[in-house]
């Protein structure tokens, strides 16, 4: 009895280590995926963009105006604005998406040196501690490791995996993500990084304590790093001194909406 | 055949909380399906049958997410054993209770998610977590588990869910 117990231990032993051996070594800064990887991702990938078709389908639906009960003529007449009313919450989505498809497309046509390539989101990673969004564009379309993502509103993320036909992002407001930023008025330095509290989802921290740092301030990028100079991160709503008073840190708002990511620009080529 | 029907329940779950879910978002969180199904297969069927199915769920949340592969498996296998500790002590027919044991279970295994992240070297102040993360999800997850234990329950004492 003893001697199974024993045996049940090392066993349990060996394969918490193991996963804790998995756990370093499948990290974010893999430099490539395995085949077995690259395979499953590409197959779930064409399940979750139906998934995610069939979602974006239905919130648009349910945004249409329920029946109301009635009678006769008046029913009649109901029914019709009825009718018209959800044309006109299908006309608006279709103007809602051709807007913001123009918005993609003029910036595609302002900043033709990029190359940027358009992208849909079709998943995002299953757990709540990391942000990572999967887009239907892979290495077969020109996408490579730790380019950046963007929208016309501002900076969205980095790619950190690719797939033949598909790419997983890092969004910037991911705990890992680390941008080079700066405040565009005054041009004083400092990092951006993620934070899981939703209520201010960015912090900037390492700004000197001289800098005049104001609520509504705009960050841009600091072109230190993988991102390219001058794309929008967010605005200042809070200033505080760090615990031990030699630098500030601000909370930042970003201006891209993380919550209704449709689809998003990768920056095939910066500055070419 | 009970094994089959909760190994698809999972792979639902999974698919619903890499897509779908994220049009349900409150306070920033999504419900961990995953983690609701393992406490209520634990809670009914044991430590054992929690730690493996844990350990599976698991697994493949880790597969489809892609890094620190084990992450998941690890947390949710300690977890579906914790619970199923429970099966014989706690009066598992209340949804009431399967509640209060979800919301603890969330808050257990997120604090050791959140110990194995940072052993990883990622740098998450613990107020962030705690606020921004651990008790939401707990809330919005025991939320899930009043709406569904009752029909999952019915489903394993009387349905396909039940074990032979």
């Amino acid at each position: 009895m003893r001697r199974l117990r024993v045996k049940r231990v090392l066993a349990a032993t060996v394969i918490v280590g193991l996963l804790l051996l998995m756990m370093q070594i499948t990290g974010d800064e893999r430099k490539e995926l395995t085949v077995l990887e690259t395979g499953f991702r590409d197959g779930v990938g064409f399940v979750q963009g139906a998934v995610m078709h069939f979602g974006y389908q239905l919130r648009d639906g349910l945004k249409r105006v329920f029946p109301f009960g009635g009678a006769g003529e008046v029913e009649e007449l109901r029914q019709l604005i009825r009718e018209l009313e959800g044309e006109i919450a299908i006309l608006r989505e279709y103007q809602l998406e051709n807007e913001r498809l123009r918005q993609l497309l003029d910036y595609r046509d302002n900043n033709a040196g990029n190359e940027p390539l358009v992208a849909h989101i079709i998943g995002r990673d299953p757990g709540n501690w990391f942000g990572v969004v999967k887009v239907n564009r892979g290495a077969d379309h020109g996408v490579r490791r730790d380019q950046a993502v963007v929208l016309p509103s501002g900076l969205v993320g980095r790619v950190i995996a690719v797939t033949p036909r598909t790419a997983d992002v890092l969004l910037i407001t991911d705990p890992r993500s680390r941008v080079g930023a700066m405040l565009q008025d005054c041009r004083t330095p400092g990092v951006v990084r993620g934070v899981l509290d939703r209520s201010r989802s960015l912090r900037m921290s390492y700004l000197s304590r001289e800098a005049e740092v104001v609520r509504g301030q705009l960050v841009v990028t600091s072109g230190l790093g993988i991102y390219p100079k001058g794309i929008p991160i967010g605005r200042v709503i809070a200033v505080q001194k760090d615990a031990a008073g030699l630098t500030l840190t601000a909370d930042i708002e970003p201006l891209v909406d993380f919550d209704r990511l449709e689809e998003v620009l990768i920056i095939l080529h910066p500055g070419g | 055949m009970h094994a089959l029907v909760f190994a698809l329940l999972l792979g639902l779950a999974l698919l619903l909380e890499s897509t779908l879910l994220q049009f349900v978002r409150v306070a920033g969180v999504r419900p961990d399906l995953v983690l609701v199904l393992v406490v209520f297969y634990a809670i009914i069927n044991g430590s054992k049958e929690g730690a493996f199915w844990g350990f599976m769920g698991g697994l493949a949340k880790d597969f489809l997410s892609g890094y620190y592969l084990g992450l998941n498996a690890l947390s949710l296998a300690v977890i579906g054993y914790l619970v199923g500790l429970g099966h014989t002590r706690l009066f598992r027919e209340s949804h009431y209770v399967l509640a209060g044991v979800t919301f603890l279970a969330t808050v257990l295994v997120e604090v050791f998610r959140y110990l194995l992240i940072l052993g990883l070297g990622i740098t998450i102040l613990p107020g962030e977590a705690l606020w921004g993360l651990i008790l939401p999800l707990g809330v919005y997850n025991a939320g899930v588990a009043l709406l569904f234990y009752r029909p999952f329950y019915r489903s394993a004492t009387r349905g396909l869910l039940r074990t032979p």
